[in-house]
């Protein structure tokens, strides 16, 4: 049965998680300013991130490095996974407010 | 929930502008199926897109020769897994002018999280309506697939497109698409880019009836919010065009 065992196998590889389990870290946004704005995560390792947006108005979580780009709303929190990444800095910001909401993820 | 606001009829404007100018440029372009965007899986919730995207090819042969396909789109991230965009079409056959071929009403939904599993996923609906009535109409289904492995991104879409109506003909069309980018500098990531389109099942056989293209290509953003996609891909199957050009500028804003 080579079909059915195509499937299973694209859909394990779909489902396996990039590691066995992600460490939780948390960046809070307030008054437009990310805490902390220097995050270090063990390097080789796939992290779980919550962005808490402690302001009432919204901001976009984004990294060019990281590939990463999601609005999180006033008051809200939303999930970001990173890694594994090799030993370095990785910088991110908030996209509606660029030139001043910035921190970077160091991985060590 | 407060929708961000962010006003920017300037760079709207330099965008419009930017997309007019290379219009031109570009105006000597594609096959029906010669090469194409190669979406990311990710949808970003409450971002409108405007986009232009462009192809041309290039062969000594007046058939394969500056055919053009150009389209002009409006996407918004209704949530973070569906987004919907829609497309006017215009097309250059050999030895003929351009013309609005047809709209195009594209759904793109996001399956994962990016990062959650080992590789982020998605689908790509779309139904292409043509505006001349002895044309067929097309159905284009392809799984978005991506992964990061450090500064490497790398792309697949797989997929097929189907004609549908009254003027179809045959099975579907098989594509393959391939694109991998170093994220050097937020304005330019260096990369390359492998477009196959393995014809319809039962009816192309041998890889020089089938149109393979690779290429180099650069990836980034002009200004913030304005981004651009470049490749020069060479045909490197008899079917395919000695080279053909794709170009890609897309602006966005949240309103």
């Amino acid at each position: 049965m080579k079909t059915p065992s195509i499937c299973t196998a694209v859909a394990a590889l779909l489902l396996l998680p990039a590691a066995a389990r992600a460490e939780d870290y948390v960046i809070t946004l307030k008054d437009n300013k990310f805490a902390p704005a220097q995050l270090t995560i063990p390097a080789g390792q796939k992290v779980k991130i919550t962005i808490k947006n402690l302001d009432a108005t919204p901001a976009e979580f984004e990294s060019y490095e990281l590939n990463r780009e999601k609005v999180v709303s006033g008051r809200s929190d939303i999930i970001v996974f990173i890694g594994p990444l090799g030993p370095g800095s990785y910088g991110f910001f908030d996209d509606f407010h660029r030139d001043t909401t910035k921190g970077v993820i160091t991985a060590k | 929930m407060n929708k961000p606001i962010k006003p920017r009829p300037c760079k709207i404007l330099l965008a419009l502008v930017s997309v007019a100018c290379a219009a031109p440029i570009l105006m000597t372009s594609e096959p029906a199926h010669a090469v194409d965007k190669i979406y990311s899986p990710q949808i970003v919730q409450g971002e409108w897109e405007l986009e232009y995207f462009g192809t041309n090819t290039f062969d000594h042969q007046h058939d394969k020769n500056n055919l053009q396909e150009h389209e002009i789109s409006v996407g918004y991230g209704v949530t973070d897994w569906w987004a919907p965009e829609f497309y006017g079409v215009f097309e250059k056959q050999a030895g003929e002018s351009i013309r609005l071929s047809g709209f195009e009403f594209e759904n793109h939904f996001q399956f994962t999280e990016p990062g959650e599993y080992w590789l982020d996923s998605g689908l790509l609906l779309a139904y292409i309506h043509t505006t001349h009535r002895d044309d067929p109409d097309g159905l284009e289904v392809k799984l978005l697939l991506e992964k990061q492995t450090g500064r490497f991104l790398h792309r697949a879409n797989i997929g097929f497109e189907q004609e549908v109506g009254s003027h179809a003909q045959g099975g579907p069309d098989r594509v393959i698409l391939w694109s991998t980018r170093y994220l050097y500098d937020p304005h330019f990531a260096p990369g390359f880019e492998i477009q196959s389109n393995f014809g319809k099942p039962g009816e192309v056989h041998g890889f020089n009836r089938q149109e393979h293209y690779i290429g180099p290509s650069a990836y980034g953003q002009i200004v913030p919010n304005l981004k651009y996609e470049a490749a020069y891909l060479f045909g490197v199957s008899n079917a395919a065009s000695k080279g053909a050009v794709r170009f890609l500028l897309e602006y966005e804003v949240f309103f």
